[in-house]
């Protein structure tokens, strides 16, 4: 075999390969890469050798290292691919604990674990229901309603000043005013709503009627039975990464692993379970895609000192 | 989508790509000329994608060593001349001192700082594009929007970017080791967090 080629070179075209793998082959290259993989059973070997090194080197989001300066941040580039001139936008989220089984009339459309779909509205406005989600839509000739019942999404709204475009997740109530926001329902009927640009009136639903508070710009106010809260601090940066669900993502910025665990939790079947309850609590940074709990689970595994342990449906991370 | 299923590269990646460095300074030292390092740890590798299961695996380390070792083996059958000396290695062919040893071992940790190490050191495009794809998890259409780029410059960029922090590992390794002697506290810093 006088053109047998060293294990250099079978890496370096390894490496093109993987590279080209990972962007998405075309049928022809996909023909070519299969006959590649099959004439030496090195280069198998090299791929996944490669594959390693790809995947090793993914760990190191977790590590939170930041020391590159970026040209823009991907927050901001989002909302400018997004917005429209005259739409509010903003994402609604309610937690299954908070309903009771309520009558109503209109649309429903609901997702799967780990589906993200967009929905085209008849009045130009869009929603994107986030992973588990059900919502009702209830459009009358006066207002546009929509009841949030389980989970999460992201409102396009359409300017319509005639027709408020109110979100309605368990008692509380969100009026959108020509503004973006996001609201996001936790346990025990919590309900979170965080302003990103413009305006909105939150307020409960009950017996009592209550003042609406306003919410401005990077605001963020906690709606509890008790009362509504207004949140002290909110970064930008934190603002944005409520929403990077949208692209598949889940940013873990300063939650602890049992709060990341919940989180790829809602998108997957298999479920990543932390039994150790001190490496529960364990802070963690990084962007994940949502799908991909197991690459999480080896990266916070290896940064933390802990073993990966998968069976069946279950991924376990433990000490 | 990636050639090999995610949950094999995951397991390789923790537990035999630390291993590679001790690996293959034991296979160096049996120095045969016909047998390179690289070649047997890459035959390696596709043993260990090929099997059903990696469940049963208990020590990576032992396995990894007796997939080498009845590789060599396999080598030394094949060739027309056998040396009387490959005989007499191929007896003292056991888990040596090197490998038995686990502090020669890098850990999965020390590999990461090894890499971030790595990685400063990457010219500038290579490192940007690199560090957009597997820190930030763009995806590579998404890097050369954001750049300004050609996807196929994007796709240059990164398997320059594997070609050097990967393909040279020994050398890297050798080179870190000196840096991190120089340079300690500066370095630890930027693991934590």
């Amino acid at each position: 075999m006088a053109s047998r080629k060293s294990a250099q070179e079978i890496m370096t075209t390894a490496y093109d390969w993987l590279v080209r793998c990972d962007r998405g082959l075309s049928t022809q290259e996909q023909a070519e890469f299969d006959c590649w993989m099959t004439a030496d059973t090195r280069h198998l070997g090299a791929i996944a050798r490669a594959q390693a090194q790809w995947t090793h080197a993914s760990r190191l989001q977790i590590v939170g290292a930041q020391p590159l300066p970026k040209p823009a941040p991907p927050p901001a580039k989002r909302w400018i691919r997004s917005a429209w001139t005259a739409a509010a936008i903003f994402i609604a989220a309610v937690s299954v604990t908070l309903f009771t089984v309520q009558r109503y009339v209109g649309t429903h459309f609901d997702t799967t674990v780990g589906e993200v779909r967009r929905i085209p509205l008849s009045d130009g406005s869009s929603v994107t229901l986030d992973t588990n989600s059900k919502m009702a839509l209830a459009y009358t000739s006066q207002a546009r309603i929509v009841r949030l019942l389980v989970g999460e999404a992201f409102f396009e709204v359409a300017h319509d000043p005639s027709k408020p475009f109110i979100v309605e997740a368990g008692a509380v109530r969100v009026r959108a005013v020509g503004t973006a926001f996001i609201v996001r329902c936790e346990l025990e009927s919590k309900v979170q709503v965080t302003v990103t640009r413009g305006v909105v009136d939150v307020w409960r639903q009950g017996k009592i009627v209550e003042p609406a508070v306003r919410v401005a710009a990077n605001g963020r106010v906690v709606a509890t039975p008790a009362a509504v809260e207004p949140i002290v601090g909110v970064s930008e940066a934190e603002v944005a990464r409520s929403i990077a669900w949208q692209d598949g993502i889940i940013d873990l910025q300063g939650r602890t692993l049992s709060q990341a665990a919940a989180e790829f939790n809602r998108y997957n079947e298999q479920t990543l379970i932390i039994e150790d309850p001190v490496l529960a609590k364990q802070p963690v940074v990084g962007r994940f895609h949502t799908n991909d709990p197991l690459g999480f689970a080896h990266a916070a595994a290896e940064v933390l000192d802990a073993r990966v342990h998968v069976r069946n449906e279950q991924i376990v991370l433990e000490r | 989508m990636l050639p090999i299923p995610s949950e094999r590269a995951q397991w390789l990646a923790t537990n035999v790509l630390p291993l590679e460095p001790v690996m293959r300074r034991w296979l160096s030292r049996m120095a045969r000329s016909d047998l390179e390092p690289d070649d047997l740890l890459q035959e390696a590798y596709a043993k260990l994608v090929a099997l059903e299961t990696v469940e049963h695996i208990h020590n990576p380390k032992a396995y990894l060593f007796q997939i080498l070792r009845c590789l060599i083996l396999e080598h030394v059958r094949r060739s027309q001349v056998v040396a009387i000396d490959a005989i007499v290695e191929l007896e003292e062919l056991q888990l040596s001192e090197d490998i038995a040893s686990p502090e020669r071992v890098l850990s999965g940790r020390q590999e990461l700082e090894r890499l971030l190490c790595a990685i400063e050191r990457l010219p500038v495009g290579c490192r940007q594009v690199f560090m957009l794809r597997k820190l930030e998890n763009l995806t590579q259409s998404e890097i050369a929007g954001r750049l300004k780029l050609a996807v196929s410059s994007v796709e240059k960029h990164l398997a320059r970017a594997l070609r050097l922090l990967f393909a040279d590992f020994p050398a890297e390794e050798a080179a870190v080791a000196r840096s991190r002697r120089r340079s300690g506290p500066k370095e630890e810093g930027r693991g934590e967090s």
